[in-house]
């Protein structure tokens, strides 16, 4: 749907902040991948392996930016979509954590912030449908 | 809850996206009001009223029980 201008504005202003702080990103973790392959016992080894949060903290930011910018509907939108993530993120994490006392693969935490990224996802459509 | 927002939309040939540019919201959430998705905040009732001259309870149709199925979860 066509939308307001200061709207477009809004995205537009987001969309490139965001790509920007994934740009870093990248490089930051081809970076401190490199170093800490070739540093395998430096004392350096926890700030380096952090490096690649702060063009996350940056996205991060961006979107509260573009929080604060959306209207009283994008903003409930916004919140329907993270309250089924956070309830649907719990409900799957809490059931793997039983199975792997029965015996499933010990799984890294990454997956949990794959589970629940998808779900803000899943929750955006879902959000968007009901005040279509 | 029912609104007389398309029509007084219409009275003024305004497109939806006008009526959000004067409301300063998105299209998306004039888009949901008129189709009775989405119920305003209150101060964003009284701007819509007072952007047609109007108080809300002409604007927004109040019909008691049942008023909040639109938001309904």
């Amino acid at each position: 749907m066509t939308e307001t201008t200061a709207y477009r504005n809004a995205k537009r202003r987001y969309l490139a902040e965001f790509l920007a702080a994934m740009a870093a990103y990248t490089l930051a973790i081809f970076a401190s991948s490199l170093w800490l392959r070739a540093h395998p016992a430096s004392g350096w080894r926890v700030p380096v392996a952090l490096v690649p949060l702060v063009p996350i903290v940056a996205a991060l930011w961006a979107w509260v930016r573009m929080f604060r910018r959306m209207d009283e509907l994008y903003r409930r939108i916004q919140l329907e979509a993270l309250a089924l993530a956070f309830g649907g993120t719990a409900l799957l994490v809490i059931a793997y954590g039983f199975l792997e006392v029965a015996g499933f693969p010990r799984l890294t935490v990454w997956w949990v912030w794959a589970v629940m990224a998808t779900l803000w996802f899943v929750g955006l459509m879902v959000a968007r449908l009901r005040y279509r | 809850m029912r609104n007389r927002l398309r029509v007084l939309r219409a009275e003024r040939n305004w497109s939806q996206l006008d009526l959000a540019e004067r409301l300063g919201v998105s299209r998306q959430t004039v888009n949901a009001l008129e189709n009775g998705r989405y119920d305003p905040s209150l101060p964003l009732a009284f701007r819509i009223a007072r952007l047609f001259g109007l108080r809300i309870e002409d604007v927004f149709l109040y019909d008691g029980e049942g008023a909040d199925e639109a938001q309904s979860v």
